[in-house]
């Protein structure tokens, strides 16, 4: 049902320190190879051998250059999946009824049964998070793992999304917004945390940490005691040094 | 899978893959997984897998083959090799690329009688690795590690991925959410690791070591250095003779019992250096009863770091840091070490016998990889970050650097170099690796030369302990020192990305003698899991199975897995059968051994004495009583660890405990341990150790010196003459920085930028590029350059431009980068492909956009007085990629869009076929309402 | 936007079919009904031109055999509600149509039925053009210009295909029609020019404090279904040449045929439907969708 649900029990979605992230495509990949056997799957890759190769992925890892004025450019990475927005225009849009965001978590899922390829979607989402499955004529996207994080034979600390439990740099918390006293809550709170795009007025779940402020002091010098052999040697000549 | 060796569970379904996660409890990756590792599923479906035994029927290069059985390939390469050993072992030459097999592959050489064998690490970080144990008996790449947990100011050197990818990405994340910590790092380029650092210093290729020794001298200067610590646990207040031109000039003055000797300040007398009793003088001259002169090791040090040379504005300029920074992070690191030590509660006694109530650390920490190893002074400047951690006080103590076991090991380690082969059907009389102790150890015959095919531990590299892979085609073709018979690889893709200057490669491989009309190199056995470029060059193909399909192991005797808390080793199990006609290269080398009769290998008569294979070698093999490759669960029933008889069931307790066995040192143990009884006695209890001797840091190192009198002519071992001039200028025993030759020759005007490349974290070298996942990430590489740069010379941002060295130009497409030293290029490593291999089909971009930068990059360098050299640290032949100097400039044709040259294609290989819409995965058998109904309650199970 | 065939085949042939449609019935309403043929030629042709623009779109479904499915989201999805919009307005049509063919004896309800021919029309139209207005991730099309449009083109392009259903008398308000469709074209192409660069790539990241951001790697060296589907870069010359070929097909030229009396009507109604597609393809191809920002546009 393309309702959005007035609120949402839960507010599921991903923290993303930008402070952190390395750009190392872990999470990208790992995030295929769960979900290309899972609830959505499969992500199809088109020419995987040939010329042009492309497919679906879940989640994309772009990365900038900041140019500031007076300061030292600055390379950041930026991984993007979906944001499972309160607001989702994606799901609204939908003539069918297959794009759903669950009142329970608030998870944005697509029907794959339901879908009819209309693409509509794709062209609402402001953040490029819909993915087009040309073999199944349907659209995909980030499940946010709904499927490995209710699964209850995955041991609890493991219960998280595959991108979140690979990140090797630790750049990637996975919790609920909507109990302020939750690990993202928190971290947010403490860390400016951003909405991307707020004027498209989504209301996006999944926030993300600005780089932080560079920790170049002000300047600082040692004082000279010797400036030369020679002056070390008179110095340090008869010093007992042991402790 | 790769160098860093992680632990993975693989979940399988009806056979197949179904999903690799990082093993939550494997004390590398704590459940974490690189992307490759995460690809793992299209690397083993790879359609580039080799299915069967392979004789080349074509010419060399041209990918025409016969398929052929196991028995027929088992039975050429037996009969090729008897005929070696049987005239002359060396002339086999065996070289393994980046596999974790080195115990066994060296093990098998010397019992082959050659000791024409290396891996990789002669172009990859040797520099790291000597430079480390000559000096503090560990090392940065994966023998030691910052204290992640504790330190307070980490500074990182030339790091792109490194082995310990996944460690250093954790604990770099560790550091960024600790307040109050900094994390600086030192690389021309922003990208990756950098990119997160709070401070970015873009350094000029090659000058590090400027940039170090300035900092030493800030800290000298101001006397922020831990002479507490140098006393005791350096050799800094060892005195050294001073006597200009003679035999002893250099060394340290020693007693009878050859006790180092120091200047007491509290009696004045030039006395025995006793730890903890002594007062010793660090600076002064003083006269040994017989008159000879003597100066404390410290000032050596002074005298080169209070030169000139590393004059700040000098530096500046050559590095391209601002005084004011070197000035302001000089004070930064002397406030962190001075003013934020850390001490833990822990009593520990050192090797002297002094009692400490308290462990003190310095949370100061340093890593370094290949930005400095792959220098030709990398060697030295690698050695000078060992000293300022020294002068620091700043090595195993909590926050600093700290070893991971087995290390630290005596400096050098005790294990000898094997210098000659051993004769025909003998065994040689060491392994082929080691490490040298003085001239006396050195691979050389009566007249000074190399007896190693790739000249390591020649007077030319005499520290080559990771030998010189990458000369080792070159030499066999030219038949320099000598020819040899049987050329074996192993996982090594030298027709291509491991090797420097690829088109001589190439050649070197299909050269013909004109008179016999045979190759210059005669027969070329090697084994490859993969299609790969190096495949259709050999007229053997051994193919190995992937990963997934075979016994592995992380041993104690090769490249540890432990943290520096732990001791560890792994096992990697079989989780799926081949499914073609393929075998583990391992259950290869042994069974050749066993058809060879190889002692070891054979019992008395003449039967495999590891019949299950590599498996059983794990578990039965003994290097000495009671060691083995494995060291967990050893002794009849498991019940000792390190040592012990062999347990023959050590795999299944490997298996049930996550494939890995983990020995956790108390904390007592885990600091100083240079100098830390109780844990050099564990360590000797497991083997790490022959005995629980301190190892003393040298920040003076007498070795070095001793190679410099013997260029100066002195003792039993002198080198040739055509060496001494080098010897003299590159060993001496005070870390120095010297700029490396294509930054002063005469083409250093023309060629005026550094090229580099980096190493994708996605792509592990060539092998990225067949998977199906990973190459859509990166199928092209471009060059990036600095927008300024890139102006003067009218380039636009996604021009394609030739980049030209001395030896090679290559058509590429440029891309603007504004986080770049500004007189440096670079492009990731391994992209660009050759036109045929792994798989691909004719128009990918990986052979129609992409490049190689190793095509401008020389394994042959001639110096301005005509002379040719390796391209290789001259101290320990470490292959010097990053210290290629280029010139680029805008390409006429623009329209075209195709790197040049395109070398000519090698044949297709077809065994698999290759989808053009690829859906792997495994569907649902029931409908999404359902499955979605069905979450969160105990009706979906997992696998 | 990538503009697609099946997309614009849709917009612009149902456009004129309701168009006309509305012609129909509005004379009908004021009485100033077309002859039996020509509301039979007329509703038919509507009709035809309607059913392929809906066919044309369902073509364009990755999975068409479920086009069922599209109606059952009215509550808030306007390609829902158009859906629905479309199949009601086919029974005014359909009936208007059918009776006056066969003449069952309800034509007391051709009245009616052309009073809701037109409101059915008009919404349906309305609904479409939402379709399209109601995305704020394309700033060009999420404006009110879309919606007027969308009927203004309708009925120029309509009225040019009544004439030659039903002969010039109207020609004089068709041609006004046409010059005020132009200048309502012109009117959005200015809106959208002028309103580019409200959005930024350092709003889009979140990081708007941070200065400027220039891409660096990008996720995947080749390009994705986003790229290719939303990616379409718009030379200038072929901006121009469509503009001119929009401009000149859409409007000048039939409006300019009608006033000269160029006698072959059918001419006039391609001539205008080639313009309007062209119109409706740079409708696409000019609207820049915001997810660019994450590639290669620094500003939308
Ligand atoms: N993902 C991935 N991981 C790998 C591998 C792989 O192929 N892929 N390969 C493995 C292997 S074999 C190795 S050897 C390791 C190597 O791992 P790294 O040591 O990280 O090697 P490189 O990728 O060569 O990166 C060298 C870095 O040094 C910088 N650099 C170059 N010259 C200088 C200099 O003069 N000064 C300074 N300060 N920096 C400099 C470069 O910009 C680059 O960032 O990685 C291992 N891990
Ligand atoms: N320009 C430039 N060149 C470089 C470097 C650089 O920084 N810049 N780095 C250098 C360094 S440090 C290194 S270590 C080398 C690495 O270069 P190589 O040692 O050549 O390493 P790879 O390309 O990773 O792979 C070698 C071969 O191993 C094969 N292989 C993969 N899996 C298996 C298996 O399971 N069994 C067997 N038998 N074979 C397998 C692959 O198919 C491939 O052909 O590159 C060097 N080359
Ligand atoms: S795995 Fe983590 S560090 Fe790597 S790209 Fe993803 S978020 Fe960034
Ligand atoms: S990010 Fe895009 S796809 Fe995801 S909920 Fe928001 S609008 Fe929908
Ligand atoms: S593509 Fe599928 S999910 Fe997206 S709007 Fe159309 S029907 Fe809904
Ligand atoms: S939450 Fe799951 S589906 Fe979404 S990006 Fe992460 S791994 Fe992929
Ligand atoms: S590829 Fe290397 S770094 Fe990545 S998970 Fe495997 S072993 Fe670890
Ligand atoms: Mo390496």
């Amino acid at each position: 049902m393309t309702c959005l649900p007035d609120k949402t029990d839960k507010k599921l979605g991903l923290l993303i320190d930008l402070d952190i992230c390395v750009g190392c495509h872990a999470c990208a990949v790992n995030c295929k190879e769960w979900n290309t056997s899972g609830i959505t799957g499969p992500m199809e890759d088109i020419k995987p051998y040939g010329d042009d190769p492309s497919g679906v992925w879940y989640n994309r890892i772009h990365s900038y250059e900041f140019k500031k004025p007076g300061e030292v450019d600055r390379t950041v990475y930026f991984p993007k999946s979906c944001l499972h927005c309160e607001d989702a225009p994606c799901v609204t849009v939908c003539p069918t009824g297959a794009s759903l965001k669950r009142s329970e978590d608030g998870i944005v899922l697509v029907n794959p049964d339901v879908c009819i390829g209309c693409k509509l979607c794709s062209w609402a989402c402001p953040y490029g998070a819909r993915e087009y499955d040309t073999t199944g004529g349907v659209m995909q996207k980030c499940t946010l793992c709904v499927d490995k994080i209710y699964d209850e034979t995955i041991p609890e600390e493991r219960r998280v999304p595959s991108c979140v439990s690979t990140c090797p740099a630790g750049a990637r918390h996975f919790g609920d917004f909507a109990d302020p006293e939750s690990n993202v809550s928190k971290l947010a709170a403490a860390n400016d945390a951003r909405d991307l795009f707020p004027e498209m007025e989504t209301k996006p779940v999944n926030q993300y940490l600005p780089p932080r402020k560079r920790q170049i002091h002000k300047e600082k010098s040692l004082n000279h005691k010797v400036s030369n052999v020679k002056d070390a040697m008179l110095r340090w000549a008869k010093l007992d040094f042991t402790g | 899978m790769c160098a860093c060796r992680c632990g993975i569970n693989v979940h399988l379904k009806d056979g197949r893959i179904k999903y690799i996660e990082g093993n939550p409890d494997h004390p590398v990756n704590k459940g974490v997984l690189c992307a490759k590792g995460s690809a793992g599923i299209m690397q083993h479906y790879s359609p580039a897998r080799l299915t069967s035994p392979l004789k080349r029927v074509g010419p060399r290069g041209s990918g025409e083959f016969e398929e052929i059985s196991w028995d027929e390939a088992m039975d050429i390469a037996t009969e090729k090799l008897r005929a070696v050993r049987n005239k002359d072992p060396k002339r086999l030459a065996f070289f393994t690329g980046r596999d974790q097999s080195q115990a066994l592959t060296g093990w098998f050489s010397a019992k082959f009688g050659t000791h024409n064998y290396a891996a990789h690490g002669g172009f990859c970080s040797v520099n790291m690795a000597a430079a480390g144990l000559y000096s503090i008996g560990g090392s940065f790449w994966e023998f030691g590690e910052p204290d992640w947990h504790k330190t307070k100011y980490f500074m990182m050197f030339g790091v792109a991925e490194d082995h310990d990818s996944n460690p250093i990405k954790k604990g770099i994340g560790t550091i960024k959410k600790r307040a109050g910590t900094k994390y600086v790092s030192i690389n021309p380029v922003q990208s990756g690791y950098a990119a997160i650092a709070d401070e970015w210093l873009g350094i000029r290729p090659g000058t590090d070591g400027l940039f170090v020794g300035a900092l030493i001298s800030e800290l000298i200067k101001a006397e922020k250095i831990d002479f507490d610590f140098l006393v005791r646990y350096t050799n800094s207040p060892w005195l050294v003779i001073d006597n200009q031109g003679e035999a002893n000039n250099g060394l340290f003055a020693r007693d009878e019992e050859g006790n180092p000797l120091c200047f007491d300040v509290s009696r004045n007398v030039v006395t025995a250096m006793q730890v903890g009793k002594s007062k010793p003088a660090m600076v002064g001259e003083f006269e040994l009863v017989d008159g000879t002169k003597v100066i404390p090791a410290f000032q050596h040090i002074i005298q080169e770091f209070l030169s000139e040379k590393y004059e700040l504005s000098y530096v500046e300029k050559e590095t391209g840091i601002k005084t004011a920074d070197i000035k302001r992070i000089a004070a930064e690191i002397a406030e962190v070490a001075f003013s934020e030590e850390i001490t833990l509660d822990v009593p520990w006694t050192d090797s002297y016998g002094t009692k400490h109530d308290k462990i003190i650390g310095r949370p100061v920490s340093f890593h370094a990889m290949r930005g400095i190893a792959a220098h030709k002074n990398g060697f030295e400047t690698c050695r000078m970050i060992h000293l300022l951690q020294m002068l620091l006080g700043a090595i195993d103590g909590p926050g600093s650097f700290r070893y991971k076991p087995p290390f630290p090991r005596p400096t050098p380690p005790h294990k000898k170099n094997a210098k000659k082969s051993a004769a025909p059907g003998e065994v040689a009389e060491a392994e082929p690796l080691g490490f040298p102790a003085g001239p006396e150890d050195l691979a050389v015959d009566e007249n000074g030369e190399p007896t190693r095919l790739d000249k390591a531990f020649s007077w030319e590299y005499p520290l080559a302990i990771h030998g010189m892979m990458h000369m080792s085609l070159h030499n066999a073709w030219a038949g320099d020192p000598y020819k040899v018979d049987v050329f074996m690889m192993y996982m090594a893709n030298m027709a291509w990305n491991s090797s420097m200057n690829v088109e001589n490669a190439l050649k070197y491989m299909t050269d013909k003698d004109p008179e016999t009309g045979e190759y210059k190199i005669p027969y070329i056995i090697y084994s490859d899991a993969f299609y790969s470029e190096t495949v259709p060059y050999a007229d053997l193909i051994l193919p190995d199975t992937t990963y997934l399909e075979r016994w592995d192991a992380i041993s104690m005797l090769d490249r540890p897995i432990g943290t520096a808390e732990a001791a560890a080793d792994s096992i990697r199990q079989p989780v799926l059968e081949p499914d073609r006609d393929v075998r583990p290269f391992q259950d290869v080398v042994l069974d050749l051994g066993v058809r060879l009769g190889l002692p070891g290998m054979v019992d008395d008569n003449g039967a495999p004495l590891y019949p299950g294979g590599y498996s059983d070698y794990l578990v039965n093999h003994e290097r000495a009583p009671g060691v083995g490759p494995l060291s967990g669960w050893r002794g009849e029933n498991g019940e000792s660890h390190g040592k012990g008889v062999p347990n023959k069931n050590q795999m299944q307790k490997y298996i049930e405990n996550g494939c890995y066995w983990e020995y956790e040192l108390e904390e007592a143990e885990q600091y100083n341990r240079f100098a830390n009884q109780a844990y050099l006695e564990t360590a000797t209890k497991m083997g790490w150790m022959g005995s629980p001797e301190p190892i003393v840091l040298n920040v003076y190192n007498e070795m070095l010196q001793k190679f410099h009198l013997a260029a100066e002519g002195h003792g039993e071992h002198v080198p040739p003459e055509h060496a001494r001039e080098r010897i003299k200028t590159y060993f001496n025993p005070v870390p120095t920085w010297y700029p490396v030759q294509e930054h002063v020759d005469i083409n250093s005007d023309e060629f005026p930028l550094s090229a580099l490349t980096q190493r994708p974290a996605h792509m592990y070298h060539s092998w990225g590029s067949q998977n199906a996942w990973l190459r859509q990430l990166t199928s092209q590489n471009y060059l990036y350059i600095h927008p300024k740069t890139a102006k003067e010379k009218n380039i636009d941002d996604l021009d394609w431009v030739w980049i030209e060295s001395p030896h090679g130009k290559v058509k590429v497409q440029a891309k603007y980068m504004e986080g770049l030293n500004e007189g440096t290029v670079w492009t990731w490593n391994a992209i660009g492909k050759r036109r045929g291999a792994w798989a691909l089909d004719e128009k990918s971009p990986e052979f129609q956009k992409a490049f190689l930068l190793n095509h401008v990059i020389s394994e042959n360098l001639t110096a301005d007085d005509g002379s040719v050299r390796s391209n290789s640290d001259p101290v320990t032949g470490q292959g010097a990629w990053f210290d290629t100097r280029v010139k680029v400039g805008r390409a006429d044709n623009q329209s075209d869009e195709t790197t040049s040259p395109l070398i000519e294609p090698v044949k297709f290989y077809d065994k698999y076929q290759r989808p053009d819409v690829l859906q792997y995965g495994f569907k649902k058998n029931r409908s999404f309402d359902e499955y979605e109904r069905s979450l969160g309650t105990t009706e979906e199970k997992g696998t | 936007m990538h503009p697609a065939l099946s997309v614009i085949v849709f917009t612009t042939f149902s456009g004129m079919g309701y168009g006309l449609f509305i012609w129909i019935c509005g004379n009908i309403l004021i009485g100033t009904p077309p002859f039996r043929e020509e509301i039979i030629f007329g509703t038919s042709m509507s009709f035809i031109l309607v059913a392929t623009g809906l066919l044309s779109s369902v073509a364009h479904l990755g999975r068409p055999e479920r086009s069922w499915r599209a109606f059952s989201q009215w509550r808030t999805s306007w390609l829902s509600r158009e859906g629905i919009m479309s199949i009601l307005t086919f029974g005014p049509i359909i009936f208007i149509g059918g009776e006056t063919y066969l003449n069952t004896g309800l034509d007391f309800l051709i009245m009616p039925m052309a009073l809701l021919g037109i409101i059915g029309a008009v919404i349906t139209l309305y609904t479409t053009s939402m379709i399209y207005a109601s995305l704020k991730a394309i700033p060009a099309w999420h404006n009110k210009w879309v919606i007027a449009g969308f009927q203004v083109y309708a009925l120029s392009s309509g009225g040019v295909a009544y004439i030659m259903v039903a002969g010039w008398q109207h020609y004089q308000i068709v041609m006004d029609l046409l010059v005020f469709a132009l200048a309502v074209k012109i009117m959005t192409w200015i809106y959208i020019d002028r309103n580019r660069g409200q959005y930024k790539r350092e709003s889009a990241l979140g990081l708007s404090d941070f200065g400027k951001a220039k891409p660096f790697e990008p996720a995947h060296s080749q390009k994705n279904y986003l790229q290719r589907e939303m990616g379409y870069e718009l030379g200038s010359l072929r901006r121009t040449v469509m503009r001119w070929l929009a401009l000149g097909g859409g409007f000048i030229i039939p409006a300019a045929l009608l006033y000269v009396g160029f006698p072959l009507a059918p001419v006039i109604v391609v001539i205008c439907l080639i313009g309007m597609m062209a119109e409706r393809w740079l409708f696409f191809a000019e609207a820049e969708h915001v997810v660019r920002l994450y590639y290669d546009k620094d500003e939308i």
